[in-house]
C-alpha cells in the first residue's frame, strides 16, 4: 500500500539555505557583492574589464565567472590584476549558491570589498537562482533591441540596477532608450537604470560611484 | 537552517509527525541526473534543473521514512515562478525515465497570483505573460500577492517490503 508523505518545502530550499549562509558570510567581511545577469556577449566582461581599470588603487575587488566552457572570462580578470575564479556549469545555465560556496573555499581569494558574480549568459535561468547577493545587475545591450524588458520581465522586475550596454552602438541600431526606460520604471519602480560604454568611457564613472556609495551604505548598516 | 515538515504519515503507519532536515547531500549521493542536460532550449534546461531538486526533496522524505519508489510528486508552481508546468512535467519524465521512479507522476498545482487594485476596489487579472504591476483600468499600481510559489506538497511512494517490516523505527 502507498504511503502518502506531506512535504512542505520549497524546491530550492537547498539553494536558499547556502544563499543564505553566504549572504551573512559576506556581510562579515563588510563585501557588496553583485550578481550579474544578462544574455550571452551583452558585456558582461567588459563592463568587469572597464571598472576593474576604473576603480583602480581604490577597491579591492574580485571575480566568480559562471560560463558552461572555458576558463575564457577568469583569465581576462585576471590579465586585468584581480583575483578571479572559474565555476565551469557543464552545461547547466545558471550559477547556484552551492557552486559560489565551493568556488569561495577554493579560490581563498584576498580579502575583498567588491565581488563580482558574472552569472552564465542567459536572461530566464538565472533569476531564480538566490546566490547570497546584495543584488542583481541585467545588462541590456543596445544591439538586442528595445523591447527585452516587457519580454524578460522575471530579471528586470528583479534587478535593482539595469546597465544598458554598448551605448556607443546607439547611432547604428534603433533602441528607443525613452521606451526601455518606461519598461523599466513599470516593472522596477525603484531600480537604477545607467547608460554606459565600456568602448568610450561613457556611463563608467557613474556605474563606479553607485557601487562605491553602495558599498558605503551596506558598511554603515552593518556597523 | 531550513527545514521539511512532514505533517502526516497516512498509509499503514499511524499519523504521526516528525521533521526531517533536507540535505543537498542527500540528493548528491542519489545520483540524480540520470538524464544529463546536452542541446536543449534554455526554458527546457531551466526546468530540469527544477526537476532535479524536486526530485532529491522527494527522495529525500522518502529517506526519511523507509525506502520505496515514487509513485506520485505534487508540486505547487505559482504563476510568477518562472517555471512552465509543461516543460517541467517534461523535465520530469526525461530525469526518471529509465530509472526506479520511472512511473512516478509530477502533478503540477498551478497558483495565480491575485492582483488587487485598491483604486478600483477590484482585482485586476494581467493578461496572459504580462508583469504589468499598474491597473490596466486606472493606471494605479496593483497589490500582488502569491504567485512565487515553487513547493514540493507531497510525495507518494510505494514502501518496499523490507522498508514495512522495519516499520516506526524513524520519526
Ligand atoms: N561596441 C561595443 N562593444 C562592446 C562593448 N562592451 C562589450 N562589447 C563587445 O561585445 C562582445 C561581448 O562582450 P563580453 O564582455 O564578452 O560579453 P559577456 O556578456 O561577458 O558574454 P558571455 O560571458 O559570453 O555571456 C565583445 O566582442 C565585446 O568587445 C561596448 O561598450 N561597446
Ligand atoms: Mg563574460
Ligand atoms: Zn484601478
Amino acid at each position: 500500500m502507498a504511503e502518502v508523505v506531506d512535504v512542505r518545502a520549497k524546491v530550492l530550499a537547498a539553494n536558499e539555505e547556502a544563499a543564505a549562509r553566504l549572504r551573512g558570510t559576506f556581510r562579515a567581511g563588510g563585501a557588496l557583492v553583485l550578481n550579474l545577469i544578462s544574455s550571452p556577449g551583452s558585456g558582461k566582461t567588459t563592463l568587469l574589464e572597464a571598472t576593474v581599470k576604473a576603480l583602480a588603487g581604490r577597491l579591492r575587488l574580485a571575480g566568480i565567472e559562471g560560463d558552461v566552457a572555458t576558463e575564457r572570462d577568469a583569465d581576462r580578470l585576471r590579465a586585468m590584476g584581480i583575483p578571479a575564479v572559474q565555476i565551469l556549469t557543464g552545461g547547466a545555465c545558471h550559477l547556484d549558491a552551492r557552486q559560489v560556496r565551493r568556488a569561495i573555499d577554493e579560490a581563498a581569494f584576498p580579502a575583498f570589498d567588491v565581488l563580482f558574480i558574472e552569472n552564465v549568459g542567459n536572461l530566464i535561468c538565472p533569476t531564480s537562482y538566490d546566490l547570497g547577493e546584495d543584488f542583481k545587475v541585467a545588462l541590456l545591450s543596445v544591439a538586442e533591441g528595445d523591447d527585452k524588458p516587457f519580454k524578460y520581465p522575471a530579471i528586470f522586475s528583479r534587478a535593482a540596477v539595469t546597465v544598458i550596454t554598448k551605448a556607443d552602438l546607439l547611432p547604428h541600431v534603433s533602441f528607443d532608450l525613452a521606451a526601455v526606460r518606461g519598461q523599466l520604471a513599470t516593472l522596477a519602480p525603484s531600480g537604477a537604470v545607467l547608460v554606459t560604454s565600456a568602448k568610450t568611457g561613457e556611463g563608467i564613472g557613474e556605474w563606479c560611484a553607485l557601487l562605491e556609495a553602495r558599498l558605503a551604505a551596506k558598511r554603515k548598516a552593518g556597523t | 537552517m531550513a527545514a521539511i515538515t512532514i505533517l502526516t504519515i497516512r498509509g499503514p503507519r499511524r499519523p504521526q509527525r516528525c521533521i526531517i532536515r533536507y540535505s543537498f547531500a542527500v540528493g548528491r549521493a542519489l545520483g540524480v541526473g540520470a538524464a544529463t542536460p546536452t542541446a536543449r532550449a534554455g526554458g527546457a534546461l531551466h526546468e530540469l534543473s527544477i526537476a532535479q531538486e524536486i526530485y532529491r526533496a522527494s527522495r529525500a522524505a522518502v529517506a526519511g521514512h523507509g525506502s520505496g519508489r515514487l509513485e506520485r510528486v505534487t508540486v505547487a508552481v505559482g504563476e510568477l515562478s518562472a517555471v512552465e508546468p509543461d516543460l517541467l512535467v517534461f523535465a520530469w519524465q526525461a530525469l526518471t525515465q529509465g530509472g526506479p521512479d520511472a512511473a512516478a507522476a509530477l502533478e503540477v498545482e498551478w497558483r495565480p497570483a491575485r492582483q488587487f487594485c485598491a483604486a478600483c476596489d477590484a482585482d485586476r487579472p494581467r493578461s496572459p505573460g504580462s508583469w504589468l504591476r499598474l491597473c490596466p483600468q486606472c493606471g494605479a499600481p496593483l497589490a500582488v500577492s502569491g504567485g512565487d510559489e515553487l513547493d514540493v506538497l507531497q510525495v507518494t511512494f510505494l514502501p518496499d517490503e523490507a522498508a514495512g517490516e522495519r516499520g516506526g523505527a524513524h520519526g
